[in-house]
């Protein structure tokens, strides 16, 4: 192979050395390190997702419930009648939804992670 | 609809379609395939635009995560990898902003006679092959932004001058002036290794 010393052809030597690899590159496990890195990311995601599902399920459902409750209350007292306290369900409601979420997202995602 | 499936036929080769298929079913094999296919390429064009070596490795992960979350928007307009290439180069120039780093001027036409271009051979200097690579690869880190990111693209990468005007956005005329330019300032660089040899 020439070299750069083979006085003949600079010109066709210059255009081989803006060929050449930088001199530094990534890992080796690079790949293997983005792919895990992406997995991870799919992960959170779907539970995250799962959580939100399940969340926006249970309040649709509970707000369903206390719109129930409120007109059989409102109009048909006689069948049933039950004042809820909203203003100390929510706090509660809000608490096990954090709760839920440090249960169902975050440790699972870091359980995924430790494996 | 129909024109650009038939678009993706004539540009994308089939074993691409066959990978991105893969990856957007959720196969993280295939995306690992595609990483380490396109890594080089990656870490070629980051590399050059952004530097600094501990940052190099964060910005061609983040081009890779960008590049599985928008695959579903790909329509092969052209190739994968000049598509890859394309949101390499905008992760790293973006990196840069980010970083304050990025000097406007780059940016803006340079002749070269405004760059300063010192006749320098270091001391520890011989006229071995390996010194002369080690001596331009620095020359070539000290180009400015634009100047070194045409060069890469055109010579380790080997991408066309349409390529590399769909890449980085620079109109096809500016790719081969700040190539040749590029070139004019690293062969007055090199200009004492051919002396010494011609003396």
């Amino acid at each position: 192979m020439k070299t750069i010393s083979d006085n003949s052809d600079f010109d066709s030597q210059f255009e081989r050395l803006l060929k050449e690899e930088p001199l530094f590159s990534l890992p080796d496990d690079f790949a293997e390190k983005v792919s895990a890195s992406m997995g991870r990311k799919l992960i959170f995601r779907q539970l995250l997702l799962n959580y939100l599902r399940f969340a926006g399920g249970t309040t649709l459902v509970v707000i369903v419930s206390v719109l129930i409750n409120f007109l059989i209350s409102k109009y048909l007292p006689e069948i049933f009648h039950l004042n809820i306290n909203l203003f100390g369900i929510l706090p509660v409601g809000f608490g096990i939804l954090f709760v839920l979420f440090i249960d169902r997202v975050i440790l699972r995602y870091y359980e995924f992670k430790r494996l | 609809m129909q024109h650009s499936q038939h678009c993706m036929c004539l540009i994308v080769r089939m074993d691409d379609v066959e990978l991105i298929r893969q990856i957007l079913n959720g196969n993280l094999s295939a995306f690992r395939f595609l990483v380490a296919g396109n890594q080089r390429l990656v870490f070629h064009i980051v590399g050059r635009i952004v530097q600094q070596h501990d940052e190099i490795e964060d910005v061609c992960q983040e081009v890779f995560i960008k590049v599985y979350e928008r695959l579903h928007e790909f329509r092969g307009q052209s190739k994968l990898s000049t598509w890859i290439a394309k949101i390499a180069y905008h992760q790293s120039i973006n990196h840069l902003r980010k970083k304050k780093r990025l000097n406007e001027q780059f940016f803006e036409e340079t002749h070269p006679g405004e760059l300063e271009i010192p006749r320098e051979k270091p001391a520890d200097f011989y006229l071995e092959d390996s010194d002369v690579k080690k001596f331009l690869l620095q020359k070539i880190e000290e180009l400015p932004v634009n100047y070194r990111t045409v060069l890469t693209l055109y010579y380790l990468d080997e991408f066309s001058y349409r390529e590399i005007e769909d890449i980085t956005g620079m109109p096809e005329g500016t790719v081969k002036s700040y190539l040749s330019r590029a070139k004019g300032i690293l062969r007055e660089k090199l200009k004492f290794v051919k002396d010494d040899i011609w003396r």
